[in-house]
């Protein structure tokens, strides 16, 4: 069983997620390897509330090119978790 | 004395807000402020700050302007409050002076800074202001000055400075001896006592024989009497002070040789004379000249004195309180000053009674400055950019400066306000002076 607090690593914070929000959507980077029903578990243990379900993206890291030298940041993955109706979670 | 007023605050806030002020007089010259700012202001304060954030905060994941609210909250909260306290506390603290025609000598010590929960801000000013100032007359002030009078023997007096400034060497003919006042070149060669050791060997510059001399007294006493060519030995005790240590104080012998007497001419006082100083046509236009000199010279003298006197007549009438801090400022300027001046440390009883010295002469510059700049202000007296110009230019040219990059040192440091403050004083005086009723003795 995975620590609860290592499977959500951050929320994600930008003008797109905050309208999602109003919509009782939620989104969170996650652990590369955690699967839908553990981040389900992790949010509802967490911040107490009832998740209505959870899509993934395996979302992939930007390629960067610093003057010849070419990087690449790392995947990561996604999860946007929508609530139960009228359940809610502060982020900020 | 406590005044108890209502301000309104900046004119930007729509609807009008109350501050409550009081003032407590702490002593002659100091007064604490006490505000307290009410929670709208303070709100209102605070909305603006945010509305600003959102127009111009850069956060990731947001196109500038397009941060929500409470975001900008989460994130700049304790930023945005401090900033509506200094703000709040700089606002008020201005309009409140204003208000209550205080006008404060220096920054204010700001305390008790005190935010409660339901967010009504006070705060304490403490601070000393500028004295009152109850003028008394100053008209016809009585003063007396010595008479301007010029004899012939300073215009004669004068005219030798000239001469004696114009005066050239020359080399004594048919080989005379030397008498004091000549001018000498000596080939020397210092030997320590045990006869072997040359401790120094040289030429000397050109130097002058006298009788007053501090260098080696006893060396210039056998010179006089010599003749070119001459030679002479001489033994001396050198001074306690000599650059080589291990000489200082003992005694040496100088193996002297004269090389050349050179005796210092003074131009005949003749019209040729007249026309190499000035151009001036003959020497009655010259002494014409230079009584006239003497005269302004005089005159200005004369109006200093005056001035001082009227100095002295219009401290001795005005009694009043004098902000501690002007006074201190002055004193530890003039101390520092002071300080620079002497060459060492003065003992600590010196020390005191120097300190006592200038702590009077301080308050006296300060109380006088004071009364000055109360005179000038009902007199309507100004200090203009010509002003200010010709006196730069003046000093520029009494330090053989250039007065463009002057005017640019004293605006970089502030010196050009102790000059405008100075002009006006002057200005100040020279209207007392005209007007005071003055006696020639």
């Amino acid at each position: 069983m995975k620590e609860l607090t290592q499977i959500l690593i951050e929320p994600v914070i930008s003008e797109r997620t905050t309208y999602l929000n109003e919509i009782n959507k939620y989104v969170f980077v996650v652990q590369k390897n955690a699967n839908k029903i553990e981040v389900k578990h992790a949010v509802e243990k967490l911040f107490n509330v009832k998740v209505d379900k959870v899509n993934i993206v395996n979302v992939q890291g930007k390629r960067k090119r610093r003057r010849f030298k070419i990087g690449k940041r790392p995947d990561w993955k996604k999860a946007i978790i929508t609530l139960q109706e009228g359940q809610k979670i502060e982020l900020t | 004395m406590i005044f108890q007023s209502f301000l309104k605050l900046s004119q930007h806030l729509e609807d009008v807000i109350l501050t409550n002020v009081t003032v407590n007089k702490l002593s002659p010259c100091k007064r604490r402020m006490n505000v307290e700012i009410s929670p709208e202001v303070f709100n209102n304060a605070l909305e603006e700050i945010y509305r600003d954030l959102e127009k111009t905060a850069k956060i990731p994941g947001f196109r500038v302007g397009k941060v929500p609210r409470k975001i900008i909250v989460s994130r700049y909260a304790k930023d945005a409050v401090e900033e509506a306290k200094s703000k709040l506390i700089n606002d008020t603290y201005r309009s409140s002076i204003t208000d209550h025609n205080l006008r404060p000598v220096h920054v204010p010590k700001i305390e008790n800074i005190s935010f409660d929960s339901n967010q009504s801000l006070r705060y304490t000013a403490e601070f000393e202001i500028e004295p009152d100032v109850e003028l008394k007359s100053y008209d016809g002030i009585k003063i007396k000055v010595d008479k301007i009078k010029i004899t012939d023997a300073e215009i004669d007096d004068e005219l030798q400075h000239i001469r004696e400034s114009q005066a050239t060497l020359e080399i004594v003919e048919n080989s005379r001896a030397t008498i004091m006042g000549d001018y000498i070149i000596i080939d020397y060669k210092m030997i320590a006592e045990d006869g072997q050791t040359v401790i120094e060997e040289g030429s000397s510059k050109m130097m002058r024989l006298q009788e007053n001399a501090t260098f080696l007294k006893d060396v210039i006493d056998e010179l006089v009497g010599m003749s070119t060519g001459e030679t002479k030995m001489v033994s001396v005790v050198l001074p306690s002070d000599y650059a080589k240590s291990e000489y200082a104080g003992a005694s040496v012998d100088v193996d002297i040789k004269l090389i050349d007497i050179k005796e210092k001419k003074l131009p005949e006082v003749n019209d040729d004379f007249a026309k190499s100083v000035g151009n001036f046509e003959s020497v009655e236009v010259l002494k014409d000249e230079l009584r006239k000199l003497l005269e302004s010279h005089k005159k200005n003298i004369q109006r200093k004195e005056g001035k001082d006197q009227i100095i002295e007549y219009l401290l001795d009438k005005h009694s009043f309180d004098l902000p501690e801090t002007v006074v201190n400022a002055e004193f530890q300027q003039e101390f520092t000053a002071e300080l620079r001046k002497m060459k060492k440390a003065p003992e600590d009883k010196e020390l005191d009674k120097i300190k006592e010295k200038i702590r009077s002469e301080s308050k006296k510059k300060v109380a006088l400055s004071y009364i000055l700049a109360q005179i000038a202000t009902k007199e309507n007296i100004r200090v203009d950019k010509t002003d200010l110009e010709q006196a730069i230019n003046y000093t520029a040219r009494s330090w053989n400066v250039n007065a463009t990059k002057l005017r640019d040192h004293l605006t970089e440091t502030g010196g050009i306000y102790t000059m405008q403050e100075q002009i006006l004083q002057d200005k100040v005086l020279d209207l007392l002076y005209d007007k005071a009723r003055v006696i020639e003795k």
